[in-house]
C-alpha cells in the first residue's frame, strides 16, 4: 500500500467542528437552489407581463393579417406569440417555487431568448422574399439580413464553437480519466 | 498534491455541473472543500471565521465559474478565490487595507530550493505552519497542500516567480528552526 503523502496527513490533522461541518453541508445544499433576491422577482414579475404582451400581439397581428398575408408571415407570429407564453410561464414557475437550479434557468433564459430573436430574424427575411411590394420586400430583407450578420451569425458561432468545445473537452477528460483510474488501479495492485 | 485522478474528475465535474448537474456541484465541493478549508484556516484567526469564508468561496463558484474559460486550471483559480475571500474577510474584520505582501520582511533574489521535509514530519509541519507569518506560512501552505509550481504560486498569490521563490525559501528555512528549537525536527 502506498505511503500517505505530506498533504494527507496534513488534511487529517486538522480539527473541524462537527456543528460547523453539518451547518456547511446544509448551506451547500441551499447554494444550488438559489433564492430571488427583490431585484429578480421584480425583473421576472415585469418579464411576465413582456411574455404576455408578446402572446397578446403576435396572436392578434396572425388573425387580423389580412387574407393575402403569406402563410409563412402567420407561422412566424404564431411562433412569437408560444415564445411569448413559454416566457410567461417560466416566468411564473420561477416566481411561484420559493428556489431553482441556477444554472438551469441561466441555460433555460438564454436558449429561448435565442431561439426567439433568431426564428424572428430569419422569419423576417423568408417573409421578404414572398411579399408583392418589391419595396417592402427588399426593406425587410436587408433589415433581416443585416441584424442576422450583426447579431445572429457571431451568436450562432459562438455558441456553436462553446457547445462543441465543451462536449468535445468532456469526452476527453472521461477518456482521461478512465486511463487515470486503470493507472490507480495498477498501482494498487503492485 | 492532488491526484491526476481527481484533478480530472474536477475538470469533468466542472463541465457537468455548467450544464445544470447539481450532483456534480456537490462532488467537486467533495473533493476540493477540505484543501481549501486548510488553506483558509492557516490565513483566518478562528474556525468559525474560516468556515464562513469557505462558505463565500463555494457561493463565488456557483456565481462566477464560468468566468473561468481553462478547466484545467481550476485548483490555481480556486485557492485564488479562496485567498480573495480570506483577504476580504481580514479586511471587513480589521477595517482598513489588508495584504499579505505588506508583512513581506525577507529579501528577493533566493535562488536555493534546499530545506525538504518529509511525510514523518507532517505533525510537527502542521503545528509549525502556525508559528510563521503569515505571507510565509501561505506560500508554504500551497507547496504542501498541492505542490503548485512557483509560477502557479504566483498567479494565486498575485506576486513575481522570484518573490515566490525566495520566500518558499525562507519559510522552509524559518520552519526547519521553529522545528529544531522545539526538538520537533527530523535531521
Amino acid at each position: 500500500m502506498n505511503e500517505p503523502s505530506i498533504r494527507e496527513q496534513l488534511l487529517k490533522m486538522e480539527k473541524r467542528s462537527p456543528e460547523f461541518e453539518e451547518r456547511f453541508s446544509k448551506e451547500i445544499k441551499k447554494m444550488m437552489e438559489k433564492n430571488l433576491t427583490r431585484t429578480e422577482r421584480i425583473a421576472w414579475t415585469l418579464s411576465i407581463f413582456l411574455g404576455l404582451f408578446f402572446v397578446l400581439q403576435f396572436s392578434y397581428v396572425a388573425v387580423t393579417a389580412p387574407a393575402e398575408f403569406p402563410l409563412l408571415g402567420r407561422l412566424v407570429f404564431i411562433f412569437g406569440a408560444v415564445c411569448g407564453g413559454i416566457w410567461m410561464a417560466l416566468g411564473v414557475w420561477t416566481l411561484t417555487r420559493k428556489s431553482f437550479n441556477w444554472m438551469r434557468l441561466e441555460n433555460a433564459t438564454q436558449g429561448l431568448t435565442f431561439g426567439f430573436v433568431l426564428v424572428l430574424m430569419i422569419g423576417l427575411m423568408m417573409l421578404g422574399g414572398q411579399m408583392k411590394n418589391e419595396v417592402t420586400a427588399i426593406h425587410m430583407i436587408l433589415n433581416g439580413a443585416i441584424f442576422f450578420m450583426i447579431f445572429g451569425i457571431p451568436a450562432i458561432f459562438t455558441l456553436r464553437i462553446n457547445r462543441t468545445e465543451s462536449a468535445i473537452r468532456e469526452q476527453m477528460l472521461k477518456l482521461e480519466l478512465k486511463v487515470s483510474e486503470l493507472a490507480d488501479d495498477l498501482q494498487k495492485e503492485k | 498534491m492532488i491526484s491526476q485522478t481527481d484533478r480530472i474528475r474536477s475538470q469533468l465535474l466542472l463541465l457537468r455541473y455548467r450544464r445544470g448537474e447539481t450532483e456534480a456541484f456537490e462532488e467537486l465541493v467533495h473533493i476540493w472543500e477540505k484543501p481549501l478549508y486548510y488553506y483558509i484556516r492557516r490565513i483566518v484567526g478562528s474556525e468559525e471565521d474560516a468556515w464562513d469564508v469557505s462558505q463565500n468561496v463555494w457561493l463565488q463558484v456557483v456565481r462566477k465559474n464560468k468566468q473561468l474559460r481553462d478547466p484545467e486550471k481550476l485548483p490555481g483559480w480556486l485557492y485564488q478565490v479562496s485567498r480573495n475571500q480570506a483577504l476580504n474577510h481580514l479586511r471587513s474584520k480589521h477595517g482598513e487595507e489588508i495584504s499579505l505582501d505588506q508583512i513581506d520582511c525577507f529579501p528577493e533574489g533566493t535562488t536555493e530550493s534546499g530545506f525538504n521535509f518529509s511525510v514523518a514530519e507532517a505533525d510537527t509541519i502542521h503545528w509549525g505552519l502556525d508559528q510563521l507569518p503569515l505571507n510565509q506560512r501561505e506560500v508554504l501552505t500551497l507547496h504542501f497542500l498541492e505542490e503548485f509550481s512557483l509560477k502557479e504560486i504566483g498567479e494565486i498569490t498575485g506576486v513575481p516567480d522570484g518573490t515566490v521563490k525566495s520566500r518558499l525559501f525562507h519559510a522552509k528555512r524559518a520552519l526547519r528552526e521553529i522545528l529544531q528549537q522545539e526538538g520537533l525536527g527530523h535531521e
